[in-house]
């Protein structure tokens, strides 16, 4: 079998600071890391391995992306491919489907395409099932176990209201949630291992695109205004080892929930 | 199986109908959920501000994908007094839970309609079908919407989500293709007063049988045991984190939010630890939420988190350490052990509840 990670480079929030001011993540400084679901989804791809198997991990993004992809070489996987272009600049979900799929088919289209839901900068969660479109193959989306079925794959997603199982050949696309796993470390061997792969890097023009049929010319959403909602607050503070502070707060919070209307007592 | 590389840009506004269209939604047991109404609602009022905007009367259409086993249950002239002038309603075994075949229908549906816009709920189902859908028609999606008006003049849709982390709000317009597609977080649109006598045609597509076939087979569904209750459910959220020291902790959140119709959530580290289930992670890894009032316990505020629930209306906090984040976003902030604060508070709720002459 041959499986496909698609992996995406983003700010490390863990490490972002906010700025107070205007609520805004200072992106400036922040390291470049994995998307965490990403690594779910690589984790997933290593555990339905068998001897014989492939992993690919491909990636759209700018030239440092190559670390990303690097990591994601120390955790075991056999090749890894950053499609990277000025011309991808400004690239909404679509345009960045495109290119996937289009990375997708130029290694011939694997028989099992696992990426994370979303991504925790863009957060749209939708190449997934669009990379899935362009290839005409099945989606399976918020999938928390994956395991082999058969000529194909059976999952359990985890919707809003409870888990479906499903069966589903091949090839699919399978976006994961952290739930499916926990990503192990990285080994010694592997990230030495990692060092010593290339990282294959695929431009526009290698993909077979002219340059007005990628990026910001061809994505079909477009950004208008943003605007920062006022978020700073100033918290009316109680410190509970002052009983008569405590009743004030607790007090207060009572106020809040019964302007809110829902003091209304719990149905039965 | 070939990827197309050019978008049909323009190639539909010729051709545009006079529609707006809803991708409807159904439950496990058939009956259709609330955001069905909401959206045929907001569906309702953009078709009305597009038809003063342009001077041509617009209509609105809500596409139902129905599993044939329950799609009896499901009543789709429900939908009229809310205003809807036509529902398509399709019927098959392999649906909703073929994400695909919904999408192959959808995209086949509205690639011969041509409505201007097209709209689903931001929930599992929608936010797998419509990518899916808008990849089929070459059209831009904009995901998580929190506000959908027509822009004067233009006429076109302005989508306005939350961006980087929930704490800017991004406005989008897709100029050039249609349909204009947006998912919407639930309770974006309030279900209005029905009008009663409202005409609605419910109508059932013919569809090329291929459409429905799928490569997916249903094995199970199991619905979550009630109790824990979701989290987008309530006008408020009560959430616990790392400090509540331990899994049994999430009783007193389930207690305090029981209380009050809240859902409930968990910060990351708190489901990391499996003390909650992913459904319930709030935060730029989980759900963004914005309910009326926002109540965090044992939470210390990592960015990470405050970028998933900063909007909310008011936010009440209970942490141990003076000087946590999540003091810094709060309205009131309880500095004190939120074993001593919680069982509290909700000796005072209940008193209130039961002054009230709730049912307590």
């Amino acid at each position: 079998m041959r499986i496909a990670v698609l992996i995406k480079q983003v700010p490390d929030t863990d490490d972002v600071k906010m700025d107070p001011e205007r609520g805004t993540m200072i992106r400036e400084g922040a390291g470049g890391v994995v998307n965490p679901l990403d690594l779910n989804a690589l984790e997933a791809a290593m555990r339905i391995r068998l001897a014989g198997d492939s992993v690919t991990l491909l990636s759209m993004g700018p030239p440092n992306a190559e670390e990303a992809l690097r990591e994601g070489l120390s955790f075991g996987a056999d090749r890894a491919i950053l499609a990277t272009d000025r011309a991808f600049a400004g690239s909404d979900s679509w345009a960045t489907s495109k290119v996937l799929a289009a990375m997708l088919e130029k290694i011939g289209v694997p028989d099992l395409i696992i990426a994370g839901e979303k991504a925790t900068d863009g957060e749209t969660g939708q190449v997934g099932p669009e990379v899935a479109a362009l290839l005409g193959v099945p989606v399976e989306t918020r999938v928390t176990r994956l395991e082999k079925s058969g000529d194909g794959i059976e999952v359990d997603c985890t919707l809003e209201d409870g888990i479906l199982t499903q069966r589903v050949q091949l090839p699919c696309v399978v976006t994961v949630l952290s739930d499916i796993n926990i990503p192990s470390l990285p080994t010694l061997a592997g990230k030495k291992s990692a060092y010593l792969k290339d990282v294959e890097t695929l431009t526009a023009e290698s993909l077979g695109f002219g340059p007005d049929e990628v990026g910001l010319d061809v994505s079909p959403t477009r950004v208008v205004r943003i605007d920062r909602p006022e978020i700073a607050r100033t918290a009316e503070k109680f410190f509970a080892k002052h009983e008569e502070e405590l009743e004030a707060g607790l007090n207060r919070v009572v106020e809040i929930l019964s302007n809110c209307g829902v003091l209304r007592g719990a149905p039965e | 199986m070939t990827v197309l590389k050019k978008p049909v840009a323009g190639e539909w506004n010729s051709g545009v109908a006079d529609e707006i269209w809803v991708l409807g939604e159904a439950g496990a047991d058939g009956e259709l959920t609330a955001p069905a109404f909401e959206l045929t609602a907001g569906a309702r009022g953009l078709a009305d501000a597009l038809s003063s905007s342009v001077d041509r009367p617009h209509g609105v259409t809500v596409v139902l994908t129905l599993d044939a086993k329950t799609a009896d249950r499901c009543g789709p002239e429900k939908l009229g007094p809310y205003g809807a002038d036509r529902v398509l309603v399709v019927k098959s075994e392999s649906l909703p839970f073929d994400r695909a075949a919904c999408a192959r229908i959808l995209a086949h549906l509205a690639g011969t309609s041509r409505p201007a816009i097209l709209i689903a709920s931001a929930s599992a189902f929608g936010r797998s079908v419509m990518p899916y859908a808008a990849a089929l028609l070459r059209t831009g999606l904009t995901a998580d919407c929190t506000g959908l008006s027509i822009e004067p003049g233009s006429g076109l849709l302005l989508q306005t989500r939350p961006a980087t982390g929930g704490n800017v709000m991004a406005t989008i317009r897709t100029p050039d293709h249609k349909p204009q597609m947006a998912t919407v977080r639930p309770k974006t649109f309030e279900i209005p007063e029905p009008v009663t006598g409202r005409p609605v045609r419910i109508l059932t597509p013919e569809l090329p049988e291929e459409l429905r076939k799928g490569t997916v087979r249903t094995v199970k569904f199991e619905r979550f045991a009630g109790g824990e209750g979701t989290l987008q459910d309530g006008e408020v959220v009560v959430s616990g984190g790392r400090g509540l020291r331990r899994a049994e902790g999430f009783d007193l959140i389930a207690k305090l939010a029981s209380l009050l119709g809240a859902g409930v959530g968990a910060s990351r580290p708190a489901v990391e630890m499996k003390w909650m289930g992913y459904p319930h992670q709030v935060g730029l890894s989980g759900q963004v939420v914005s309910p009326r009032v926002y109540i965090a316990a044992g939470i210390s505020g990592a960015v990470q988190h405050l970028a998933g629930m900063q909007t909310s209306e008011k936010i009440i906090s209970v942490n141990r350490d003076p000087d946590a984040q999540i003091f810094g976003v709060s309205d009131v902030a309880i500095c004190g052990d939120l074993y001593e604060v919680l069982p509290k508070l909700i000796e005072k709720i209940e008193a209130k509840i039961g002054e009230k002459g709730g049912r307590a």
